[in-house]
């Protein structure tokens, strides 16, 4: 999240009064979390990276309409999620498989060092599995699950994000737990 | 482990819970194998998903890309619309509408009659752009002399030849080059190939995807040489990474690897090909060693500064200068290939 102590509203602000470059903190701090929530919804990374730029240009471009009594998270998925589905509208569906999973392996083959290929391959193969179950949950259940892995949101934020009762964010991550559990057990019997 | 146990490891897991709770899942934990067993496979299994994509978010450099746009656009945050409302609340709705229009008229032709015609076109920053950078590159039935830019028509198949930059996701990114005679297709994330040869040159970032029928090409920084149909083709990976994805499974593309030299001053490739339909591409005509005559391509070579924001791209690595005693041009790659001697 950077080193930045200030408060979104107050980065907001000095952005709003001139100093621009201050937005680059905004995409700092929710980057992760723009991440967490397109690409367990779109069918490829380059997709995904499309989408989180041109979100955060429009949550720029909009940054005077943003109520500084809310969650900037909240307000910038929101603007993330009309994004995507104007995209979608546009596209046709032309890629049957996503894909990300995949991609996301290649895209860090490199930087890595491979000192034990061994770890390494059982790390992706991991990864793999855990990120394509996921893919398959229900879209009520994937979303806030991948908002808490990846960006350690509170269930309270992860509620006012999704617009849901507390309870039912803690209910879904948990149902998602156990549904990614059941499917482990029942390849584990097969 | 029971539904009740199973809830309350998972707000555990979370932090999402009380001291008592707390206390009484860990005494919980270290009686019951079954229980363990669930903690430790969730924290491994969501440790995997942060390890993996977390560096390939960072990867991805959003925070630069997003200011780079910023900046590069001369994008400021829109004003709150406060004097339209007061305006709508002292008129009538109609009155409203009507002086909205004329303004909107009136700005219209003031910035029409006032934007000089050198100022970056805004629509050109949010669309595909091709730009030719050869003598005369076409594209569909435009002619492109070096440096001309037009839009290119997304879902349209159109005829290229020559050499030109493509910029798929407006001017904001670093541009695909393509260079030979080919008909594409150009998407917002990148380009459906449809037929003909051409070298397709990738930038860094961001991923490039090529889709030849159902297979789809992913490829950063690469030098690829295609050549047919989606029904029979044929590409090589000259330089840089490329992932091929077919129904689901992925598979690097090989590498066309130089391996020792046969001759002083020469670069002996080995091609490898990975078409799918060997015996239908051209290719295969080639020969299976040849001495490539240096290729030296940049993929920001020649585009004015506006166009490649970034530092431009070191060139790649190549064959260095050989004997050429025959120059042959290549059908697959249009560039002078000769055979060695004695093969």
């Amino acid at each position: 999240m950077g080193n930045d102590q200030r408060s979104d509203a107050e980065v907001v602000s000095a952005v709003l009064e001139g100093d621009t470059d201050q937005f680059g903190i905004m995409v700092e701090r929710y980057e992760r979390l723009m991440y967490s929530y397109l690409l367990s919804q779109v069918r490829s990374l380059p997709e995904a990276e499309d989408i989180a730029q041109e979100a955060f240009i429009k949550a720029f471009r909009h940054l005077s309409s943003f109520d500084a009594s809310r969650r900037f998270s909240a307000w910038l998925l929101r603007i993330a999620r009309n994004v995507m589905i104007d995209r979608f509208r546009k596209q046709r569906n032309d890629t049957p498989v996503a894909t990300v999973p995949e991609e996301c392996i290649a895209r860090m083959n490199s930087p890595l060092p491979r000192n034990d290929p061994a770890v390494h391959a059982e790390m992706h193969e991991e990864f793999r599995r855990t990120f394509r179950d996921i893919l398959d949950l229900p879209e009520d259940l994937r979303t806030p699950l991948m908002m808490r892995i990846l960006q350690e949101l509170p269930y309270e934020e992860i509620a006012e994000i999704l617009d849901l009762p507390l309870q039912t964010v803690k209910n879904r991550i948990f149902k998602a737990r156990q549904a990614l559990r059941g499917k482990r057990d029942a390849e584990h019997v097969m | 482990m029971s539904c009740e146990r199973e809830e309350l490891l998972s707000r555990y897991i979370d932090g999402d819970v009380t001291a008592q709770e707390a206390s009484d899942i860990r005494r919980h934990l270290s009686a019951c194998r079954e229980c363990q067993a669930a903690y430790h496979e969730i924290q491994q299994r969501e440790k995997s998903l942060k390890d993996v994509l977390q560096p390939v978010i960072e990867s991805m450099h959003l925070r630069d890309v997003v200011m780079r746009r910023i900046t590069a656009e001369g994008l400021r945050p829109e004003p709150a619309a406060a004097a339209g409302q007061v305006v709508a609340g002292m008129a009538s709705r109609f009155l409203a509408h009507a002086v909205a229009f004329i303004l909107v008229v009136a700005c219209g032709l003031i910035f029409y009659m006032n934007v000089p015609r050198e100022m970056p076109d805004r629509k050109m920053l949010d669309m595909i752009v091709v730009m030719g950078l050869g003598d005369q590159s076409t594209y569909g039935r435009k002619v492109l002399a070096r440096g001309n830019t037009c839009y290119g028509q997304p879902g349209e198949g159109m005829p290229v030849r020559g050499r030109m930059a493509i910029f798929v996701n407006g001017q904001r990114a670093e541009p695909i080059i393509i260079d030979g005679s080919a008909t594409i297709s150009l998407r917002e994330a990148g380009i459906d190939w449809i037929s003909g040869a051409a070298v397709i040159e990738t930038p860094a970032a961001p991923e490039f995807t090529l889709t030849v029928g159902e297979d789809r090409l992913s490829m950063t920084e690469a030098t690829l040489d295609m050549n047919g149909s989606p029904a029979t083709y044929s590409v090589q990976l000259r330089r840089g990474r490329a992932i091929r994805f077919r129904g689901g499974v992925s598979e690097p593309l090989p590498l066309v690897r130089p391996i020792a030299p046969r001759l002083p001053g020469t670069t002996v490739l080995a091609t490898e090909s990975a078409s799918p339909t060997l015996s239908a591409s051209p290719t295969l005509q080639e020969p299976v060693s040849a001495v490539e005559t240096p290729v030296v391509a940049s993929p920001t070579e020649s585009l004015p500064d506006a166009f490649h924001p970034s530092e431009p791209k070191p060139v790649s690595e190549q064959a260095s200068p050989a004997e050429v005693p025959k120059p042959v041009i290549s059908p697959f790659s249009g560039r002078p290939v000769t055979k060695l001697e004695g093969e």
